[in-house]
């Protein structure tokens, strides 16, 4: 059943249909779900939605997700200011953060992708160069996914950042926690061979 | 009714991988059995996911399907081989990526190309062992003939005469080379040297090993390239996603590197 686009449960389907992963079946879901749920409860998922578009912003100098110019990372002076790791996406702070890392961070807000067209001008590849040439970093992470557009990425930020003489690492690559060896690919086998290390 | 085979298996290589739905990917693959095609893999992006690594782009396995309703579902898979190396030069990555892009853009969907998957899997043999730029070019030159579009570079591809030995016209939207005589203004082309010319007849002509021994200038190497991207270009109607990323590598190379590591081994 489809409704005019009109119609405010048209609209509403129509509007949650443009999120990644909601397919037609599912946007018409969550429409009657919230049809049916209390007004508050559909009030304040409207409400934070609106207020995370007005106060969330980037960080004018990592481009993590902050509410005010620079973000806590960022603010924090007993964090590691001269350790930088670089992440694809905002989501990846929280994932490495749970490490206990003590670094601060720079976001890319993607990864060299040339099959999609995704070049280094749609990347803050410039800004972590800028941000390097200021100087008082003396090691960059490269912290972006083990797959061919990420370690594309690692390269071309690599490149970059030689003329300035700053370190620039890589995240190990080997095999996952609980992984059975007979289903590895050769890839992630060869590199956790040459990356082992003695007892 | 019919009796259908549910499930298939295909060699191939994995030309692309775009995310879907929450963990899924979309894999395009060439194939020399099945062409180009694209199915659905369930689940990859997952970390336990046992077939993730199988279908990273530029990996030659075998593979196999369930047929589905709107694209089939790829059920286990097995890597053949990978091209390990790709992944420590910028360059010769990029230039891997740019001929599988290529390859998914000459091949057609469903249709046997046994001749195409051979030269890809050659042509990232070689950049893997460290082959530079020329490579590309014998992939751009092979591809488009096994594509069914070999250059005319032989005589003037409109009426036939011998071309005398000094530069040409090159026309793509003709097909080859044109003759003085032939060439009329407003027909989009270039000019090439006769040493291009021969560069790309050698190129049609000889097996991938005997091309990447020759020794080619920067001057001829550029020209070259520029014509081929413009056949390229015609015979796709669009230039390929991946060829800005290519040339903006290619200059950040330039900049550090001497012309000959780019374009030879």
């Amino acid at each position: 059943m489809s409704f005019p686009a009109q119609d405010p449960v048209g609209r509403l389907i129509e509007q949650l249909r443009r999120l990644p992963g909601i397919g037609p079946r599912s946007a018409q879901r969550i429409a009657f779900h919230l049809l049916r749920a209390p007004q508050p409860e559909a009030e304040a998922l409207a409400e934070a939605i609106v207020e995370v578009k007005r106060r969330v912003r980037l960080c004018g100098v990592c481009f993590h997700i902050t509410e005010g110019e620079r973000c806590r990372f960022c603010l924090d002076e007993s964090r590691d200011q001269g350790l930088v790791c670089v992440v694809e996406q905002p989501l990846d702070v929280f994932a490495i953060e749970r490490t206990g890392y003590r670094g601060v961070y720079h976001v890319l807000h993607g990864v060299l992708n040339p099959l999609e067209g995704v070049g280094p001008e749609q990347l803050r590849l410039a800004e972590l160069v800028e941000r390097v040439r200021r100087g008082g970093i003396r090691e960059v992470i490269m912290a972006t996914n083990p797959s061919l557009e990420g370690e594309a990425t690692a390269m071309y930020v690599r490149r970059l950042l030689e003329p300035f003489g700053v370190q620039v690492t890589r995240l190990a690559r080997g095999l996952p926690a609980g992984a059975d060896l007979d289903y590895l690919d050769d890839a992630t086998l060869t590199r956790a061979l040459e990356g082992r290390q003695a007892l | 009714m019919a009796d259908r085979i549910r499930l298939y298996t295909a060699e191939g290589i994995v030309l692309r991988r775009q995310p879907v739905g929450e963990a899924d990917a979309l894999v395009t693959l060439l194939s020399p059995t099945h062409g180009r095609f694209t199915a659905v893999a369930r689940g990859v992006r997952k970390p336990a996911s046992r077939t993730r690594g199988h279908v990273e782009p530029l990996t030659h396995g075998r593979y196999l399907f369930a047929r589905g309703r709107t694209f089939d579902v790829l059920t286990q898979a097995e890597t053949l081989r990978t091209f390990p190396r790709l992944e420590r030069s910028l360059l010769r990555q990029a230039a891997a990526l740019y001929t599988a892009d290529l390859a998914a853009g000459l091949a057609a969907e469903q249709e046997p190309a046994p001749e195409l998957f051979g030269l890809l899997v050659s042509v990232l043999a070689a950049l893997d062992a460290g082959a530079g730029l020329l490579a590309v070019r014998y992939f751009e030159l092979r591809a488009t003939a096994e594509a069914g579009y070999a250059m005319h570079l032989g005589s003037c591809v409109r009426c036939g005469s011998a071309l005398p030995p000094e530069p040409a016209f090159f026309a793509p939207s003709a097909g080859g080379l044109l003759c003085s005589g032939c060439r009329s203004d407003g027909v989009p082309g270039t000019m090439v040297e006769v040493r291009v010319i021969k560069l790309l007849r050698y190129g049609l002509a000889q097996p991938l090993e005997r091309f990447l021994a020759l020794r080619v200038d920067e001057a001829t190497a550029e020209q070259a390239a520029r014509a081929l991207r413009a056949w390229v270009c015609h015979l796709l109607e669009r230039e390929p996603v991946s060829a800005r990323y290519l040339d903006e590598i290619c200059a950040l190379e330039a900049r550090t590197r001497p012309a000959e590591a780019v374009y030879h081994s």
